[in-house]
């Protein structure tokens, strides 16, 4: 740990001071910003995106740790939970992370006065939507931020880094030389592939992953390089890849973890995402490839390939296993309900046909009790038995999990309640569901699909 | 559960503990109703061990009566499970959710 | 829809009439037997080929194989096989596999066929 000994290393005159002088970051992620990072690299939270095998959000943390902030809460108007099962309590960092929502509107005031306990009376880093910020991990940044104004300390269109909480002003002198600090333009896919080779050329000013015994070599855990593979630097490569013989990787290549570059291929200048399975004799040459995706930065042109002995993404197997239990489940308690159904299905049918205002009180009733026994589901049991539908679960199932609450009014109330069932899900809990959704019939105001 | 309300500035608090779920959430109701509770209001759910998603049926129930009637709904002092519920369910979208009662009132 | 839309024999040059043939929508495994079949027709005719990919939109390893076998056949008939037109997304195929030292590749037809004047060698 370079930052931890960077860190113990001592700076005479403001020493004492700065032990009480404590440093925070908050973490500030807006949900609409980086839109072009979904769109390039689908399924994944932006900051949780890789650049040199590392999300951004780890070298936002480098940064913390460097600028001696061992706290960081972490703050979003959106979706949290790819970041929190990355992220959990950071002690995989040594850091203390938290986390907390705010709304989209909210200014960073609105944020501090939500946050006030974690502000406490302690100076704060405020990374306001950001992706990466530029640093020297040899520079010592603790003294310049805990000395220097509230206030912002560097800002771009996207994103911006500001100082808050207490000034401490009145313990500390201000530190006369500013370390390296920058936010680099971080908007469209050559700009991402431009910092990545920056990052790789410039690696020892970054912590960059994996093992490294010579400068700009770096190379993860389970890492097979086949006899007759060349390797040039810089380059650095993930944990659990294979380079087959006769490839050669650099320079400035970063090949993600799991990966497979397979016989007698070249890769220089280029990004190899996680997951990939590049085919033998191939050429990539300034690309990235991610899947089965090829994209070229200099002309925006972007390849899904169908050939997977070319290109092609390596998929684990996983909840497979699960899956099938709880189609079983699924299957059976169809089943059941089926035979249930069957019978008083085939009696009101042919009461219940026309829209229910048009007909006499006594046909309304009819078709009453034809919803309040979920028969008007009955037809949608075939497709569970076809396996193309699931009996309960979040939409588009026979049931929806929402239909289980009486209270949800509009989609929003519905889907949080689809959700808090999926997180509690289970194959067995399914059962109880169903019985509380087909009880529940009645007053349901949701429609399943 | 139990529930206990006291005034602090402009704002009345609300707080919760224990277990907020189908079971308990009748007793809320008619507290709610028993009690005057139009003008500003801070639910504090330090003290709540566990929330369902009828537990939330509430909590969205009184923000949308809030927001009819033009008045502020501040949720504050989240613990970890039930901070994990809003934001999984993405309830967190209709709260504005503070760490500390004190500067929820202000 | 058909991979080959269409070809001529365009007689700029007297002397060597040169066959354009143009590729359009996807060509992959269904539908490159269509492409040799044209192909050896155009062969006949003239050994001097430009293969047009302006409107092609996607290509596979098949498709691929296909214009590289049609390369062959063209070289073995003594004439060449030049391409022209590559989309951005066609190109990256071509440099992945490295097909494209293969091949002399001009930005439209009129340059390939332009490629070819006996009376200006490269």
């Amino acid at each position: 740990m370079t930052a931890q000994q960077l860190l113990h290393r001592s700076i005479p005159s403001n020493q004492n001071k700065l032990e009480k002088a404590r440093m925070k970051t908050l973490i500030i992620i807006r949900e609409n910003a980086h839109s072009w990072l979904r769109d390039t690299f689908p399924g994944q939270h932006p900051l949780l995106v890789r650049i040199c095998n590392k999300s951004f959000l780890e070298f936002l943390f480098d940064f913390s740790i460097i600028a001696g902030a061992r706290e960081v809460r972490i703050v979003s108007d959106g979706d949290m939970a790819e970041i929190r099962d990355f992220c959990h309590d950071g002690g995989r960092w040594g850091l203390n992370i938290s986390y907390a929502t705010i709304q989209k509107s909210d200014t960073i005031t609105q944020i501090h006065n939500k946050n006030r306990r974690f502000y406490a009376d302690e100076r704060i880093i405020v990374l306001d939507n950001l992706l990466f910020i530029e640093f020297n991990k040899n520079e010592s940044y603790t003294e310049y931020l805990a000395s220097s104004h509230v206030g912002m300390l560097l800002s771009s269109g996207q994103g911006s880094v500001y100082l808050d909480g207490a000034d401490q002003q009145s313990i500390l002198e201000q530190c006369g030389s500013s370390p390296h600090i920058s936010i680099p333009e971080l908007g469209s896919l050559p700009e991402y592939f431009r910092l990545s080779a920056e990052i790789l050329r410039q690696g020892s000013r970054y912590i960059l992953p994996g093992y490294s015994n010579e400068d700009g070599c770096y190379i993860g855990r389970n890492v097979v390089i086949h006899k007759g593979a060349e390797i040039k630097k810089p380059v650095i490569i993930g944990n659990n890849v294979q380079i087959m013989p006769g490839c050669v990787i650099g320079p400035e290549a970063v090949i993600g973890s799991t990966v497979i570059i397979d016989r007698e291929s070249l890769v220089t200048g280029s990004i190899v995402m996680h997951n990939t399975f590049v085919g033998e004799q191939l050429e990539v040459k300034d690309k990235i490839a991610s899947g089965n995706r090829l994209m070229d930065p200099a002309t925006g042109a972007s390849l899904q390939l169908v050939d997977a002995h070319l290109l092609s993404e390596i998929t684990a197997e996983g909840a497979v296993y699960e899956g099938i239990f709880r189609r079983l489940v699924h299957v059976l308690a169809a089943l059941l309900l089926f035979m249930a159904q069957l019978l008083p299905y085939l009696f009101l049918r042919p009461f219940v046909g026309k829209p229910v205002d048009g007909g006499t009180g006594h046909e309304h009733k009819i078709a009453q009790l034809f919803n309040r026994l979920s028969l008007d589901r009955f037809p949608q049991l075939f497709r569970v038995f076809s396996g193309s539908l699931r009996l309960i679960g979040s939409q588009p199932a026979v049931f929806r999990y929402a239909e289980t609450e009486e209270w949800p009014e509009n989609e929003m109330d519905a889907r949080i309640v689809e959700q808090f069932c999926t997180l509690h899900s289970h194959p067995f809990g399914d059962i109880p569901l169903l019985l509380k959704a087909l009880l529940n019939r009645k007053e349901s105001k949701i429609t399943a699909s | 559960m139990k529930i206990s309300s006291k005034k602090l500035g402009d704002y009345t608090i609300l707080s919760l503990s224990g277990i907020l779920n189908a079971s308990s959430a009748p007793q809320l109701k008619s507290y709610l109703e028993e009690t005057d509770f139009s003008g500003s209001l801070i639910i504090d759910l330090e003290l709540v061990d566990f929330l369902d998603s009828s537990g939330l049926g509430i909590l969205v129930g009184i923000a949308r009566r809030k927001k009819a009637a033009n008045e502020i709904l501040k949720l504050a002092n989240l613990n970890d499970r039930v901070k994990k519920v809003f934001e999984i369910t993405q309830a967190y979208t209709l709260f504005d959710i503070y760490d500390e009662v004190n500067a929820a009132a202000e | 829809m058909a991979p080959v839309r269409n070809y001529h024999i365009d007689t700029s040059f007297s002397s060597l009439p040169v066959a354009v043939l143009f590729l359009n929508g996807r060509l992959d495994a269904s539908n490159c037997s269509e492409v040799h079949r044209v192909f050896s027709e155009v062969l006949r005719q003239s050994t001097s080929i430009v293969i047009d990919c302006t409107e092609l939109e996607f290509l596979d390893s098949s498709g691929l194989g296909a214009i590289v076998s049609c390369l062959r056949k063209a070289i073995e008939a003594g004439g060449d096989l030049r391409l022209s037109g590559l989309s951005n997304n066609v190109a990256l195929l071509f440099e992945l596999t490295k097909a494209q030292r293969l091949f002399s590749i001009y930005n439209d037809s009129t340059a390939a066929v332009a490629s070819f004047n006996p009376l200006k060698p490269e």
